[in-house]
């Protein structure tokens, strides 16, 4: 069984198309057990194996250089290799097989100094504050803390969700002198963390359940990567229990949710 | 991101766990340990599957779809009367026969090549390059079939516009169907967008609009609006005739092997291939079939022969007037646009598990650098398809395609029989036909005796095919040894 304390974070990497994980973000996740999921999407005019033929020696060979350099910053390092016609589903599935705390949506990290971290109630908290810790251990990284209240009254609360969430963190090991807290009053949330990550470098959120609104612009962190042009660190939500409707009608991915992290 | 997909386990396939290669991956056949959305290679690579039971369903359906309902009921009706509903019947029970041998193997080697990959696994290297190329060239006489299909729609359109009579004087059949056979083959090589929806989608539009007419059409055939029906003598060419005439309309059925082709690649493997080609044969079997009955009934089968290959056009306009005859001429469009393209991918699947096993050269399964496809293969199917479109005739181009179909399907059964007898360690699949051995011994007797219906320069047209790959086996790789394949197979 693993370790509790271990945070575990994918990082898909379009292996064979030049995407390459900043230096900073190297660094950033080196406290953590990184998952590296080299894939490589291929038209369906294409059998995998086909592709895995012709391809496979170059992944690796590009697979290993990774691999070294995770373990050089001081990671933790388990790969996985996959061809497919869908890289949304690859992700998908090796994030559970390899029961992953976090998803990297990698955008281009010149430096990686201060990290946002958007806290809501009714998400997953605790695998948050886990991630954030991770990250949040550097010496040299500030993490802010921040809260879209809806309304004036709501304020208070965040505040002190936002102090909960500090104190676990500082339990965690984080130094309390890096951890800062905003509450802000807005009525499109998401908007104001966009304005909020603008001078940050980094995202840490959370998964949110699949809406329908989702399905059709985009989930928020996508859409956050999109827009910031950083980094995100999307933390995954605990399976549902029963959400078994995955019968057969599933032909493939959803339709345009995915901002190609490439 | 899709999060339906996290399968439960079916019929006893495991996931893999935590990347470690599947210490079971079975060496005698280089499959890979198959899981429900993976395929797990020794080298621990994984090739993820990504195609549902709904892209299976679209594949088998929307190979098959295209002629039976567009092309043949003229063509049927004039060989057999309304009779040819049985040949269609027959020709679905031909079909179930092999589907349910094809599904077995398919769970036992759910791998890329389909057909080519079972008997030479099964038979050996000979039989399997026959077959191989047989499957290639089949499908490429297919193709054609589909596209001379299409340009005739095409007219069919042009003429309901009115502007047929200004290009009359081209030979507008070749053109048309050379120039979009030329279009598709570009499109699979250069494309990369995503077709498996496109294709999903066509086929529910389709399904859509065949509904409401079949439906319609039935109830009108029946009597409920008032119609008189034809009358005229269910046989009048006899009995005879409803076998031939199954012969030559047994094409409508070439599509539900296609969906072994892409084995490697549907999800839950030992559910969904057997749903998908029993399946789409039971839905189009059924189309088919009404499909017929209304068509006669509304015209008589001289009438309707004389209507030529879109004589459903003519069905669909008497009974729901100019806007039943647009939306099936469009759905003409579709289903042969969809059937072609569904073959002219099969086929280049085909190529490429001949070139993996060596019995042809390797350069044929290169893969494009800039668009990730395998442009050689493709190019090897598009090439060959658009010649035939511009010298075929829509009969012997169904019949040649049928034919080399045939011959694959009874030697599948034949494979079935000889891996259930031998019984190799490796031989587990998760699909079992039911009523073993009658139904692959009557599949196999049932696909070579429809081969003795056809016409002579059809099968003068197979054989030459069939032994040209003998000859090709025998100069050019005749040393080969099958991954995976003990010596004595």
């Amino acid at each position: 069984m693993r370790n509790s304390d271990d945070v575990r974070v994918l990082v898909p990497v379009a292996v064979l198309e030049g995407q390459v994980i900043p230096d900073q973000l190297t660094r950033l996740l080196s406290g953590t057990t990184v998952v590296i999921l080299a894939y490589h999407e291929i038209p369906e005019q294409t059998a995998p194996e086909q592709a895995r033929e012709q391809f496979e020696p170059k992944a690796r060979e590009e697979l290993d250089e990774l691999v070294s350099v995770f373990e050089a910053a001081g990671a933790t390092v388990e790969t996985r290799l996959v061809f497919t016609h869908d890289a949304d589903q690859t992700m998908e599935r090796i994030a559970t097989e390899a029961d992953c705390d976090a998803v990297l949506l990698s955008n281009p990290a010149p430096i990686i100094d201060r990290v946002i971290v958007p806290i809501k109630e009714d998400i997953n908290l605790e695998t948050i504050t886990k991630v954030a810790a991770a990250v949040g251990r550097h010496e040299d990284i500030e993490l802010t803390l921040f809260h879209a209240a809806e309304e004036d009254a709501a304020v208070s609360d965040g505040e002190d969700l936002l102090s909960e969430v500090a104190n676990e963190l500082a339990a965690l090991g984080v130094c309390r002198e890096h951890i800062s807290r905003v509450v802000v009053v807005a009525q499109n949330p998401l908007q104001a963390l966009i304005e909020a990550a603008d001078d940050h470098d980094v995202v840490v959120m959370g998964e949110e359940k699949p809406t329908l609104r989702g399905r059709l612009f985009g989930e928020t962190s996508d859409r956050v990567a999109e827009q910031t042009v950083g980094p995100v660190l999307v933390v995954r939500r605990p399976l549902d229990t029963e959400s078994d409707d995955s019968d057969e009608l599933d032909a493939s991915g959803d339709p345009g949710d995915n901002a190609d992290p490439a | 991101m899709s999060d339906g997909n996290d399968g439960g386990s079916v019929l006893g396939a495991d996931p893999p766990d935590g990347g470690e290669p599947v210490g079971d991956a079975d060496p005698a056949v280089d499959v890979g340990a198959a899981a429900d959305e993976v395929t797990v290679l020794e080298s621990g690579t994984e090739l993820e599957r990504t195609i549902g039971l709904r892209g299976g369903l679209a594949i088998g359906i929307g190979t098959m779809v295209g002629a039976g309902i567009f092309v043949f009921p003229g063509l049927a009706a004039g060989q057999a009367g309304p009779a040819a509903a049985l040949s269609f019947a027959l020709g679905a029970v031909i079909a179930l026969l092999v589907a349910l041998p094809t599904s077995e193997l398919a769970t036992a080697m759910p791998k890329s090549g389909g057909a080519y990959y079972f008997i030479s696994r099964g038979m050996g290297s000979a039989f399997g390059a026959v077959v191989g190329i047989g499957l290639w060239l089949g499908l490429v006489f297919a193709s054609a079939f589909y596209l001379v299909g299409f340009a005739q729609y095409a007219i069919a359109v042009l003429a309901e516009l009115g502007a047929a009579s200004m290009v009359s004087d081209l030979p507008l059949v070749a053109v048309l169907g050379v120039g979009f056979g030329l279009v598709l083959t570009a499109l699979s090589m250069f494309g990369t967008e995503n077709a498996t929806k496109l294709q999903n989608g066509i086929v529910s539009l389709l399904l859509g609009i065949l509904l409401v007419f079949l439906v319609y059409g039935s109830l009108d055939t029946l009597g409920l609006f008032g119609r008189q029906t034809v009358p005229e003598e269910f046989m009048p060419y006899g009995t005879f005739s409803i076998f031939t005439t199954a012969a030559l309309v047994f094409t409508s059925y070439l599509g539900f092997a296609q969906v072994a082709t892409v084995a490697g690649e549907i999800t839950k493997p030992g559910r969904n291939l057997p749903l998908a080609m029993v399946g789409s044969v039971v839905v189009v079997g059924v189309l088919y079939v009404v499909t017929i009955l209304v068509s006669t009934g509304a015209f008589g089968s001289t009438q309707l022969t004389s209507f030529g290959e879109t004589a459903i056009v003519e069905v669909a306009r008497s009974y729901l007037g100019f806007p039943g005859a647009v939306a099936i001429l469009l759905a003409g469009l579709l289903a042969t646009v969809s059937s072609a393209n569904a073959s002219i991918l099969s086929s280049s699947r085909a190529l490429y598990a001949l070139s993996r096993d060596a019995l042809v050269p390797p350069q044929l399964a290169r893969i494009n650098l800039r668009y990730g496809t395998p442009h050689v293969a493709l190019a090897l199917v598009g090439g060959p398809t658009v010649v035939l479109v511009a010298v075929g005739r829509t009969e012997v181009l169904a019949e040649v395609a049928s034919f080399l179909h045939l011959v694959t399907y009874g030697l599948i059964c034949v494979a079935l029989i000889a891996l259930r007898r031998s019984n190799p360690a490796w031989y587990d699949p998760s699909f079992r036909v039911p009523g073993y051995p009658v139904v692959p011994v009557l599949g196999a007797l049932a696909s070579f005796s429809l081969v003795a219906f056809m016409q002579p320069l059809s099968q003068a047209v197979g054989v030459v095919v069939a032994l040209a790959a003998l000859a090709w086996y025998f100069i050019y790789a005749r040393d080969v040894r099958l991954k995976g394949v003990s010596s004595d197979a």
